[in-house]
């Protein structure tokens, strides 16, 4: 059996429950065991903690590192954002001076990082230890669904190309049932960080002309593996229909689509925090599904 | 001191507030009011080997600061002037109409209007973008974010708390009201405190309180 410890992050347990349950179903589907890692903090976030503080920083996600390491699993990272910091940590912390300095930091607390654990993103988890096959093997609900892909900067600084990061959860959305809406934006950024300096910005020039695109292309949900982005797509939504905009594309995460795929009901997961309209959306394509 | 640098502030008499030469062949000058930075570009472009560089802008949170650089043969020489916001500055494109793109430069990015200059079109962002102002200085808002940000994650633990609509939809789905946060699990412990004391944050942030009974 596989077995993770799974990193559940701020945005996901404290915005968005429906995806951390969705989480925890599709993973007892898949036939894997997950641990909760207890006592876990912020990782903290890669936008405006890291910029603000450094040490404290890599302090907290060498701590978060070593609650890892002592359980023995991979971490499963299921927020896009936790996993930059995380994974970023993991590889600053090679560096057996910094690791030092910084386990003198925790040394308070008698936690102690040796550097040894395996920090996973969720959607390579999804990808390479379950493979499409063994998703699609679960589909119990399959229902005809476009949807457009977002993938999420943080998860394009990695070793692969951006476009195969699009194709994997491209992937995933298929093997969830899915079938995929092409926008020519799925490379822009959400907005989200640039709309913390300057909102009106972030919508003229990012997130706008993308829900324009995605809304042009007949997608009828958004889909992503970020929270964050999730929540600035949703957000960004409502601020539009205050000005006469209204896109009213739902925006789910791809835990929620598989979690419907896999015959979990609308009720189950609880998809009422969404401020985009997933839960009338799942309701009208899976309502028929039995809690 | 450059003969002409004399001239200049010769001819300003009052308006100039400072002159400073940080290194031979480069003087400052510090004006008092943007109407000496005309007087000072008139007169110098009636200076022989005299050629604009370029003017540079700096926002602050109540004005914006531009530095004329002029080559004037013999060295090279600032002119700084501070424009109180939100009011406008003179084109000097008249006695050195190399100021046109620069000033129409300045006015797309920053915001800041140059009377007179002639260039009737954007040449950095359309006209729809024209309110966008994309070197504006927002770093002040951006400042309290982060102390916020760094505030919430030793308060809580996380960069939010769980409001009381959000534990209840966690309940109602058959999970526990808090997700196993330090501040659940390790309670009467000041851990992210510590760690945040250690690693020098207090001292920066003293604002962060260390919380009776722990996260």
């Amino acid at each position: 059996m596989k077995r993770y410890t799974i990193y559940l992050g701020c945005m996901i347990p404290m915005r968005f429950p429906s995806i951390e349950k969705s989480a925890r179903l599709v993973f007892e589907k898949l036939g894997a065991k997950i641990a909760d890692l207890e006592g876990y903090t912020c990782c903290p976030d890669p936008v405006l903690t890291r910029l603000a503080e450094d040490e404290f920083s890599l302090a907290l996600s060498a701590r978060n590192l070593a609650m890892a390491e002592k359980m023995g699993n991979d971490l499963l990272v299921l927020c896009n954002g936790c996993y930059e910091t995380l994974i970023e940590a993991e590889e600053a912390l090679r560096d057996d001076d910094l690791r030092a300095r910084v386990n003198g930091i925790l040394a308070n607390e008698g936690t102690r990082y040796l550097g040894k654990v395996k920090v996973r993103a969720l959607i390579d988890v999804l990808n390479e230890d379950f493979r499409p096959g063994e998703i699609a093997a679960q589909l119990k609900a399959p229902r005809p669904v476009k949807v457009a892909c977002h993938t999420g900067c943080h998860m394009l600084r990695s070793k692969l190309h951006p476009r195969d990061r699009v194709r994997i959860l491209e992937d995933v959305a298929v093997a969830s049932g899915a079938e995929i809406a092409a926008y020519g934006k799925e490379l822009d950024c959400c907005g989200f960080p640039c709309a913390i300096a300057d909102e009106k910005m972030a919508m003229d020039i990012l997130i706008s002309p993308k829900l324009e695109a995605i809304k042009s292309s007949g997608a009828e949900a958004i889909v992503t593996g970020c929270p964050t982005c999730l929540y600035q797509f949703e957000n960004s939504e409502a601020a539009l229909k205050k000005l006469g905009k209204e896109t009213d594309i739902p925006v789910m995460h791809i835990l929620e689509l598989m979690a419907l795929g896999f015959g979990f009901s609308p009720e189950e997961l609880g998809l009422e925090l969404h401020r985009s309209p997933v839960k009338t959306f799942a309701q009208k394509k899976w309502g028929d599904v039995p809690g | 001191m450059s003969d002409v640098v004399a001239q200049i502030q010769a001819a300003l008499g009052k308006s100039v507030l400072s002159v400073s030469s940080p290194a031979a062949n480069r003087w400052f000058l510090e004006l008092g009011d943007t109407s000496a930075v005309q007087t000072a570009v008139e007169h110098l472009a009636r200076q022989p080997a005299t050629r604009l560089i370029t003017v540079s802008c700096s926002d602050y949170p109540a004005c914006l600061e531009l530095l004329y650089h002029i080559d004037i043969g013999e060295g090279i020489l600032t002119l700084r002037v501070k424009v109180w916001k939100p009011s406008s500055m003179n084109s000097i494109t008249a006695a050195m109409p190399a100021a046109e793109l620069i000033e129409h430069e300045i006015t797309e990015l920053f915001g800041l209007e140059f009377t007179g200059n002639p260039r009737p079109n954007n040449m950095i962002l359309s006209e729809s973008q024209s309110q966008l102002l994309p070197l504006r200085n927002r770093a002040s808002s951006l400042e309290t974010r982060m102390d916020g940000n760094v505030a919430n994650i030793v308060e809580h633990g996380s960069t939010t708390a769980p409001s009381k609509r959000v534990m209840k939809s966690r309940s109602a789905i058959g999970m526990p009201e808090n997700p196993p946060l330090c501040s659940v699990t390790c309670p009467g412990k000041n851990i992210v405190f510590e760690i945040a004391e250690s690693s020098g944050t207090v001292s920066r942030h003293p604002n962060l309180k260390k919380k009776e009974g722990g996260q």
